[in-house]
């Protein structure tokens, strides 16, 4: 690091403690006036001092020995330290001489996965509607992270772009800036998942220490709550996202089931002396999603048989989505005789042998059911409107976008009778099963199939649901994070 | 010949009981007989299955295809008699026939 | 090993009639099937389960017939079948579906036997390992006591993880003797195995007294959620999750995966308040995924000795000496032990800080070389490794008091130890080490606000009156031995799912 460097980021940190003080001195003269503060000092200023010092944001044991360090030895003499040396004096002087900028009284939003991503499942749909949302009504500050996840800073605009529309998803690629953003009395928003283990800790750091209020999105706990139904390797970055989650002030959870799950563990930090944030649930909204008339018969095409009526299942084939036992639940019903259809919309293959097995089995029978896997948005909206209903039997969900979506176009959906998924159903226009019973789910289908005055209330109690937008949902979560209480 | 009915023989008291209980008898000999088919065909059916299970075990990558290789014939029966109810001797055959050509040529990728 | 067809029929018979009459609605059946042959037997019990469609019984016949415990998937593939079979098709699609099963990497060729409405406790590592840190202790402090006095079965794991077995002598040595019994030399003959034996718990109450191995856990969430046992748990902590950061990945992973075990148990027995609100905590969450909360109580560990010890008088000595006993590892917090001494030695104190335990060298290696530059100094601190119980009873004996500033504990052991050996402790403010403080002898700090322990440690060091003060709080303190501990537990996890009481 260079002198120039070094008296830059000193100059910073004074500005940054002390607005409007004169920092056209020498380099020993700013050493003195920064140290004023850090005779005894508070949490926050000890970890501005290591971020703003060693231009990159300080994980929990670089705070907690800086601070041991400045009640040993005289303050100015552990700054001079910091201030020529970074962080961790142990490791060679970092040939970096980046530049740092203090961010005050701004409302950060971190979204460093959604701009280089072009994934669009549930996640990133939440965050791409949200952030697009208060674009429009708030100044917010769009941040990510560098390449060694060490610093944060300021979005190139490929990447907002993409953090917000999704529509340029190598964005991540272009060189971008090389200054990082330090937050300093800021509100702090994760609306995403974080969990490799260079951001978390560093998130958990500042949340604890650096007094700027941080809130995040809460999508569910299915990685401590259901681990056998996910690969290995999931489970500790999402304990340690929850283990910054831990110091935040406010989670909003995209349903009460959500909302339980992280009160459970909410419960579990009194042994380790933390109290957790305030947990409440905002309720995720419903799409409708719209189509032409060609593209309706070009879904019709695609995804029933003949003119049997159509059950469409929306979602990955993972253990969680329950799958095999939406091809028992239709064996059992086309052993009796029934005459409909299955189609599976939507791809992903995750622990699914077993599925792919019972389904090349039923089609080797002759059984009409289809699979896609390359889905648009005209195939997945149109198959809402051309089914007789949909099925949705997850043994766990965080929301259930494809119940809230069947419901939104107006077609009944047979799902789970508990958690979130019963919650959306709750204003009507789903027969509600035990996703663990395949005849309760074969009967459930059957009801929905075949008994017209059924279906046609579902149907009627399906249009009369209440519509929520995501300017409704984008409104909720920030009046919660901002305005009460 | 004269055809020769219970009801017919001057003897039909007495030998109407015993006939009634000799055809008990016999059916349930008949029955015993069957049973033992039965029992005897599964017995052999599950020493198929452990001896395959035994030889396969320590070299098991994708159990599906393994069972599927066994069981396919069995599928296979169950398809054909389904069919049968459904359509008919001659379709049915009709239908197995355009399935195997069928498999004959994607089976050659 | 290669078996013949008649070797494999002929096991296979012996394990069908074992389960049977647990399968069978009416027992009576069984002479006859028998008679008739495995394959009359085996199809009787399907066309049962069939119509019963119970899962316990879906589980029993699958071990019953492969001789391996059938993970949740093949359960629920099993189970399928059944459903979907037309009626004579059931037996060929029974044995299409539990094919993987029985390719798994058992062999056929194992005898079984039931335990029926009995009690089984998984104590497998305890048997197969000579490690004796925090769980390992209260497993053999509890089966010791248990073992001999109780109806219970102890069990293992067979070496693939896919069915119970019981302990061989040394095995169960090394659970209900560890203090007494003598390890053999590695060179000593081992038992041929021999054809093995497997234990299948039905309709009993298994207990798991430990966290069980990585590769056991899918294994045995199948046994809670489908096979109709009780099962009944030790809740340690949640440590993995909660203070994630304190421990490497694999840890966490393997925890969230017990507590894929947890959620279709029956009941919890957690070591201390703390430990038992992590497991209700962990029990409110169930309900999003519609499963009932598992219910959980408090039965804490004792205050006891270590397991060797013997009370001493303390001895009087010269310079105070502060004994810190316990793993080494960032969550136990002795970084902060040396920041409050340096502190205090800056001060002028005059005192000795004596560091007793092992730790990974991961974390020891930067300990150390902070604990050698405090020595540089001048400062008498210094780190016993390995030591012989004596040693460490001497240190307490001669200690003036205890630190043990955990950011997080589920129950805190040489808090325990520390008063019972008469030696007022200074520990964590909130969780199990507060519920321990509650009868007195102790000291509370926020570990992670240093000056609270600078504080402390300052306080102890100059002031008798108080020392006196705390060491007669001890000494008052009701006293609660392995003996109760044992016998609560019984009481509190095993009875109530549903074995016979306290005699």
């Amino acid at each position: 690091m260079s002198k120039q460097t070094k008296r830059q980021r000193l100059a910073i940190l004074l500005e940054t403690l002390e607005p409007g003080a004169n920092v056209d001195v020498p380099t020993a003269q700013l050493v003195a006036m920064v140290g004023k503060y850090l005779a005894n000092p508070a949490d926050d200023v000890v970890w501005l001092t290591l971020a703003v010092l060693g231009a990159e944001l300080p994980v929990r044991d670089d705070v907690v020995a800086l601070r041991r360090r400045f009640w040993l030895e005289a303050p100015v003499a552990v700054l001079d330290a910091v201030a020529s040396a970074g962080i961790r004096s142990s490791i060679p002087l970092r040939a970096s001489n980046r530049v740092s900028r203090v961010v005050s009284d701004t409302v950060v939003v971190d979204v460093h996965h959604t701009a280089r991503t072009g994934l669009a499942t549930g996640i990133q749909r939440v965050v791409r509607k949200t952030i697009a949302e208060w674009t429009k009504s708030h100044e917010i500050l769009l941040v990510g992270w560098n390449s060694s996840l060490t610093s944060l800073r300021e979005l190139s605009a490929k990447e907002a772009e993409n953090a917000l529309y999704g529509t340029a998803p190598h964005a991540g690629s272009d060189a971008v800036a090389d200054e990082i953003l330090i937050p300093w009395k800021c509100d702090y928003i994760l609306p995403e998942l974080a969990v490799e283990d260079s951001r978390t800790s560093r998130i958990a750091a500042m949340a604890e220490f650096s007094g700027n209020r941080s809130m995040l999105i809460g999508f569910d706990c299915v990685p401590l709550t259901s681990a056998e139904t996910i690969g290995a390797g999931m489970g500790a970055g999402f304990a340690r996202n929850l283990v910054a989650a831990a110091h935040f002030s406010k989670i909003a959870t995209i349903s009460e089931a959500a909302a339980s799950e992280y009160s459970g563990w909410r419960m579990m930090l009194g042994s380790a002396g933390l109290t957790g944030p305030q947990i409440k649930s905002v309720f995720l909204p419903s799409d409708a999603g719209s189509v032409t008339d060609a593209q309706l018969a070009a879904a019709r095409k695609t995804l029933a048989t003949g003119d049997l009526p159509l059950v469409l299942c929306v979602g990955s084939h993972e253990p969680r989505k329950n799958h095999l036992a939406v091809l028992t639940a239709a064996e059992v019903l086309w052993k009796q005789g029934r005459q409909f259809s299955l189609a599976f919309v939507g791809g992903n293959a995750w622990g699914a042998e077993e599925f792919q097995h019972r389904l090349a089995v039923l089609e080797e029978e002759g059984r009409p059911v289809k699979t896609v896997h390359a889905i648009t948005d005209a195939l997945l909206w149109g198959g809402y409107r051309v089914a007789r209903c949909t099925v949705f039997p997850s043994i766990n969900e965080g929301f259930g976008l494809p119940v809230a979506e069947s419901l939104a176009v107006g077609t009944p959906v047979v799902t789970s009778g508990y958690g979130s998924m019963a919650e959306i159903a709750v204003q009507g226009g789903g027969i509600l099963v035990d996703p663990r019973d395949d005849e309760a789910l074969a009967s459930g289908m059957a009801s929905a199939l075949f008994d017209d005055d059924v279906n046609a209330r579902l149907r009627r109690e399906a249009a009369g649901r209440s519509v929520r937008t995501w300017s409704d949902y984008a409104d909720d979560v920030w009046d919660y994070f901002f305005t009460e209480a | 010949m004269p055809s020769i009915e219970p009801g017919d023989n001057p003897q039909a008291e007495t030998p109407k009981k015993l006939t009634v209980t000799e055809r008990l008898k016999q059916s349930e000999a008949e029955r015993a007989r069957l049973q033992r088919e039965v029992d005897s065909l599964s017995d052999a059916a599950l020493s198929k299955w452990l001896l395959i299970a035994h030889r396969e075990s320590s070299h098991v990558a994708m159990t599906q295809t393994v069972s599927w290789r066994i069981t396919k014939p069995l599928r296979q029966v169950r398809l054909v008699q389904r069919k049968v109810v459904e359509v008919g001797v001659v379709q049915t055959a009709q239908v197995v026939v355009s399935t195997l050509q069928k498999r004959r040529k994607s089976s050659g990728k | 090993m290669s078996l013949t067809v008649e070797e494999l029929s002929e096991s296979a018979f012996a394990r069908l009639v074992a389960v049977a009459p647990h399968i069978l609605g009416d027992p009576a059946r069984l002479p006859d099937l028998e008679a008739r042959g495995s394959g009359a037997l085996l199809s009787a019990l399907i066309e049962e389960i069939r119509h019963s469609r119970r899962n316990d019984q879906v589980w029993l016949l699958s071990v019953g017939l492969t001789g391996s415990f059938p993970l949740p998937d093949q359960v629920r593939s099993a189970r399928r079948a059944l459903l979907l079979a037309d009626g004579d098709l059931a037996f060929i699609d029974f044995l299409e579906a539990t094919f993987g099963l029985a390719t798994g990497t058992e062999s056929l060729d194992v005898t079984l036997e039931v335990v029926h409405r009995g009690v089984v406790i998984d104590v497998d590592f305890c048997a197969t390992h000579l490690a004796h840190t925090g769980i390992q202790r209260v497993v053999r402090q509890t089966m010791s006591r248990w073992h001999g006095q109780r109806d219970i079965t102890l069990v293992g794991w067979s070496p693939h993880g896919r069915s119970m077995r019981r302990l061989n002598a040394l095995e169960t040595s090394r659970v209900t003797e560890w203090n007494t019994y003598t390890e053999p030399d590695a060179h000593e003959p081992r038992e041929e195995p021999g054809r093995a034996h497997i234990v299948v718990p039905f309709e009993s109450t298994v207990v798991l007294p430990e966290v069980p191995q990585p590769n056991l856990c899918n294994v045995l969430a199948s046994l809670a959620e489908f096979s109709g046992n009780k099962v009944g748990l030790i809740g340690y902590d949640a440590i993995p999750v909660v203070s994630a950061e304190t421990v490497p990945p694999a840890e966490t992973e393997r925890f969230v995966n017990y507590l894929s075990i947890v959620k279709h148990s029956h009941l919890v027995a957690g070591i201390s308040a703390a430990a038992t609100d992590d497991f209700l905590g962990f029990s409110h969450a169930l309900r999003a995924q519609g499963l009932p909360a598992v219910p959980a109580v408090e039965v804490s560990l004792p205050i006891a000795l270590p397991d060797s010890a013997r009370e001493a008088e303390s001895a009087g000595a010269s310079t105070p000496l502060i004994l810190c006993v316990g793993s080494q590892e960032p969550r136990k917090n002795q970084d902060a032990v040396l920041f409050a001494s340096e502190l205090l030695w800056r001060e002028g104190l005059d005192f000795r800080v004596r560091f007793i335990g092992g730790g990974s060298p991961w974390f020891t290696q930067g300990f150390d070389q902070r604990i050698k530059a405090l020595t540089k100094k001048g400062y008498d601190v210094e780190v016993w490794r390995g030591v012989r119980d004596e040693a460490l009873l001497a240190s307490y004996a001669e200690a003036r008091f205890s630190i043990f500033p955990s950011l997080h504990e589920g129950y805190g052991l040489p808090v325990a130890e520390s008063l019972a050996m008469g030696v007022p402790v200074v520990t964590s403010g909130y969780g199990s080490t507060a519920e321990i403080a509650v009868g007195g002898g102790c000291v509370l700090i926020d570990p992670r606000d240093e000056m609270t322990i600078v504080d402390a440690m300052r306080s102890l060091l100059v002031d008798s009156v108080r020392i006196d003060q705390l060491r007669s709080e001890i000494a008052a303190r009701p006293s609660r031995s392995w003996d109760d501990y044992a016998d609560e537990l019984w009481d509190g996890l095993v009875v109530p799912l549903g074995a016979p009481a306290n005699v």
